[in-house]
């Protein structure tokens, strides 16, 4: 045993423990590699959608925008709700099949509603979203109403 | 009256003056080591503390008085608002959120200041003046950007009131509890730079540090559990967590200060990975600092929408400085704080905490990573884009059921090193457990892997913790017998052990619930005439009329519901809705829930919208089992947090009580 040995030998991990530990980097590094490949989602604007046309079928988007004023209409005898979704590039129709989300429907002509709609654009020109995600009210402030 | 601006002008403008001299104090005394002017300085952030809160108390004076030409309170508050509310307010806005913070971050100040001296007379001042500048950073942006003192030339007669969705129990402690969570994590980090620019490590200040980490976490804790309550009992979208940017930068510093924790054991008790957890607490707080940014800026597409203001650039150069600072001061002093011992064997409580570390780290980078992402093709490739729950799902289920099967099994290991025969002898019960349950489930017709491995390994936590703490209990009966006088101990063993096993097993129930409700919850929504009913699985819930109340400024809505299983009535329900003046737009609901006994499912019931002539009304029916165990599981862990946190009676004699007496050494 010399000096040398002991000051310059670093702390060493076993090498189950490295062994262990550059396995699970692997499998996060690759849950996450996939999952970006497979969870994100573009946003598009509605002009944006409307100009893809048929490139826009059967790929997921996101669309922001405000729900136009009394356009929703719900079907009473399916669970098919159908709105205008508005932005600064025109509107577009949106169907959506299933249970809206709690705060949906409540825009009016003082209180615009903004809303996230994520699915397809359909050949007819209508775009299926399956789901549909309600911008919380401004949870702190009340908002200044946007000049129309 | 006085005049609350004014006086809360000169009251924070006293504030300011005095963490001026607090940091000059605390700077004199660190670098040219008087300890008088060190003392000073903790005096300084003791007036501090109480400059401040008689501003706080001004602030909720004019709440209470209804002085609506204050216009932070003309904002947050209204007649029609209930007095616990009216005090609420207070953090319902960005100004207010920031003296709240600065606040409690100066009566904290105040205590952590005098535990430094005492805890080393050479690190102390170090750590003062660190702390000092902290707090004159928020001050000085709370002074000079965001001060809640302004004056409305012509005071409106009635105020704006808060947003009906924060017109709740819950507002009153979680916002609170999140601010001082995020703010006490500040606390830690001044002891960790201290001892950085002091260049001195000592075994007091590390447990100091160690135990006001424990404290911030444990606030933290307590503001994401709240959050999640407040989220599922009231937003009712009937979840908890959605993996929104602003969700998932308050559990990113929890964390890193998780892992944080666990590091710090093997620091104390071994002298290990010490450089690791020192590096851990910085990078727990440039975390909050990155969270308090995030929120306040708006910089990430969230469904929250907070108050925006012009303090984000400000946290962002103040994130950034800390990172860099941080990082060249820990590069600087690695070769003085590296510790030498090495962990030497898998099969050890020390390799157990690494491996904790790596899961906890392996959580904390892949949700950074999602909350991030779209902030950076945005900026490379100019596309929006979203990162939405399945991502997190995807990556954090799996790492959240090994994190399970590591609580199972490595803390019941010994220090060191654990011969196989040991290490078997010490975990069979768990493993036989999780053996037994999972095969049963799978017999009994489950399919889903996750959740049977998830339910079989809370089993064997649960059987782990039981027998750790049998084995605590006879231990001390044993020595109750042989003891001739008093005291006589109930339990032997390290309170600090048992309490964490309590934490484990919290944590376990909780998780439990997280991947069952998540696997298993059911929808439907359905229109129906009173007698009818909307059903989903084994539960009817029948519409047995609506009922409305007025009273002044608020008309509420409640429809009667009773809730069937399999033809028996069970429980009756009232999901209504409120509609504020002022706020007729948004109708906001009250979530009607019941637990059912023995199943554990929530049934989850909203009034969505109604006929106005009562006959009809449309429910929303979700059906959530098990997320009754995330608030058992919570208060689990919460107890086992008072049982470490709890001050012991009498300082145990060895320094090391227990390392002697593992299980697996037995």
């Amino acid at each position: 045993m010399n000096a040398t040995t002991t000051t310059s030998t670093r702390p060493r991990l076993p090498t189950k423990l490295l062994l262990l530990a550059a396995a699970l980097i692997a499998a996060v590094g690759f849950l996450v590699w996939t999952g970006t490949q497979g969870a994100t989602v573009y946003y598009h604007t509605v002009g944006e959608v409307r100009g893809m046309g048929s490139e826009a079928y059967y790929r997921l988007i996101r669309v922001n925008g405000i729900v136009a004023d009394g356009s929703i209409q719900s079907a009473t005898d399916s669970n098919l709700i159908s709105f205008d979704l508005q932005d600064d590039s025109g509107r577009l129709p949106v169907e959506y099949r299933g249970t809206p989300p709690d705060l949906f429907g409540y825009s009016s002509e003082d209180r615009y509603q903004e809303v996230i709609v994520e699915g397809q654009l359909e050949p007819s020109g209508a775009f299926r979203a399956r789901s549909l995600i309600v911008k919380h009210g401004p949870e702190f402030e009340p908002r200044e109403i946007p000049a129309q | 009256m006085p005049d609350l601006v004014d006086a809360g002008r000169l009251g924070l403008g006293i504030a300011f003056g005095v963490a001026v001299l607090q940091v000059l104090l605390g700077l004199a005394g660190a670098l040219r080591r008087t300890p008088e002017l060190s003392r000073s300085a903790a005096n300084a952030a003791s007036v501090q503390a109480a400059v401040l809160t008689v501003v706080v108390a001004g602030l909720a004076a004019g709440f209470l008085a209804r002085d609506f030409s204050i216009q932070f309170v003309a904002d947050h508050s209204s007649s029609a608002m209930p007095t616990g509310l009216t005090i609420a307010a207070l953090w319902g806005g960005q100004e207010g959120s920031l003296l709240f913070w600065t606040w409690s971050m100066s009566l904290f100040a105040a205590v952590a200041t005098r535990r430094m001296l005492t805890a080393d007379g050479v690190v102390g001042p170090h750590g003062i003046a660190v702390l000092s500048g902290l707090q004159l950073f928020f001050l000085g942006v709370l002074v000079f950007t965001s001060s809640p003192f302004s004056r409305l030339v012509a005071a409106p007669a009635e105020g704006r009131g808060l947003n009906p969705l924060l017109w709740d129990s819950g507002m009153q402690i979680h916002p609170p509890l999140l601010l001082s969570g995020y703010m006490s994590f500040g606390l830690p980090f001044a002891f960790a730079v201290g001892l950085l620019t002091a260049g001195r490590v000592t075994q007091p200040w590390l447990r100091e540090m160690r135990n006001w980490m424990l404290l911030a976490w444990a606030i933290q804790s307590a503001g994401l559990l709240l959050g999640a309550w407040w989220a599922y009992r009231v937003l009712g979208w009937g979840g908890y967590w959605g993996w929104d940017p602003v969700e998932n930068v308050a559990l990113l510093p929890w964390l890193v200060a998780t892992a944080y924790l666990h590091s710090a054991l093997a620091q104390e008790r071994r002298g290990q990975l010490r450089a690791w957890a020192i590096g851990l607490v910085l990078v727990t707080y440039a975390l909050a600092i990155f969270g308090t940014f995030v929120v306040r800026s708006g910089i990430l597409s969230s469904v929250h929408n907070f108050a925006l203001s012009d303090v984000g650039p400000i946290f962002f150069v103040f994130v950034g400085a800390l990172l860099i600072l941080s990082a060249a001061l820990f590069i600087y002093r690695l070769p003085l704080i590296r510790s030498d011992e090495p962990i030497t064997d898998i099969a050890s409580k020390e390799a157990g905490f690494l491996i904790n570390n790596l899961l906890m780290l392996a959580i904390a980078a892949a949700t950074f990573w999602g909350t991030v992402f779209p902030l950076i093709t945005e900026i490379v490739q100019g596309a929006r884009i979203a990162v939405g729950p399945p991502f997190y799902t995807q990556v954090n289920v799996p790492l959240l059921v090994a994190t399970l099967g590591l609580l199972a099994v490595w803390p019941l290991l010994a220090w060191r090193r654990t011969s196989l025969r040991a290490a078997w002898r010490a975990t069979r019960w768990p493993i036989a457990t999780l053996v037994v349950v999972s095969v049963l489930l799978a017999v009994l017709g489950m399919r889903d892997g996750l959740p049977i491995i998830a339910i079989g390994l809370t089993a064997a936590v649960a059987v782990g913790v039981a027998l750790e703490y049998v084995r605590s209990l006879r231990a001390g009966l044993a020595r109750r017998r042989e003891a001739t006088s008093g005291p006589y101990p109930i339990m032997v063993g390290n309170r600090r052990r048992l309490g964490s096993y309590l934490v484990h097993l919290g944590i376990a129930i909780l998780a439990l619930g997280i991947i069952a409700s998540a696997a298993f919850s059911q929808e439907t929504a359905a229109t129906v005439e009173r007698g009818e009913a909307v059903s989903l699985g084994s539960y009817d819930v029948v519409f047995q009329g609506l009922r409305s109340s007025v009273q002044p400024g608020l008309n509420t809505v409640v429809a009667e519901v009773e809730v069937f299983r399999d033809g028996a009535l069970i429980d009756s329900l009232s999901p209504s809705r409120r509609i504020h003046a002022g706020w007729e737009n948004q109708p906001t609901a009250d979530v009607a829930v019941s637990t059912t006994l023995p199943h554990l499912d929530d049934v989850y019931v909203l009034l969505s919208s109604w006929d106005q002539s009562g006959a009809s009304a449309t429910l929303r029916l979700l059906i959530n089992p098990l997320v009754v165990l995330l608030w058992i599981g919570g208060i689990v862990y919460f107890v086992g947090i008072l049982v470490i946190a709890w001050p012991a009676e009498r300082r145990e004699p060895a320094a090391f009580p227990d390392a002697a007496a593992q299980p697996a050494a037995l």
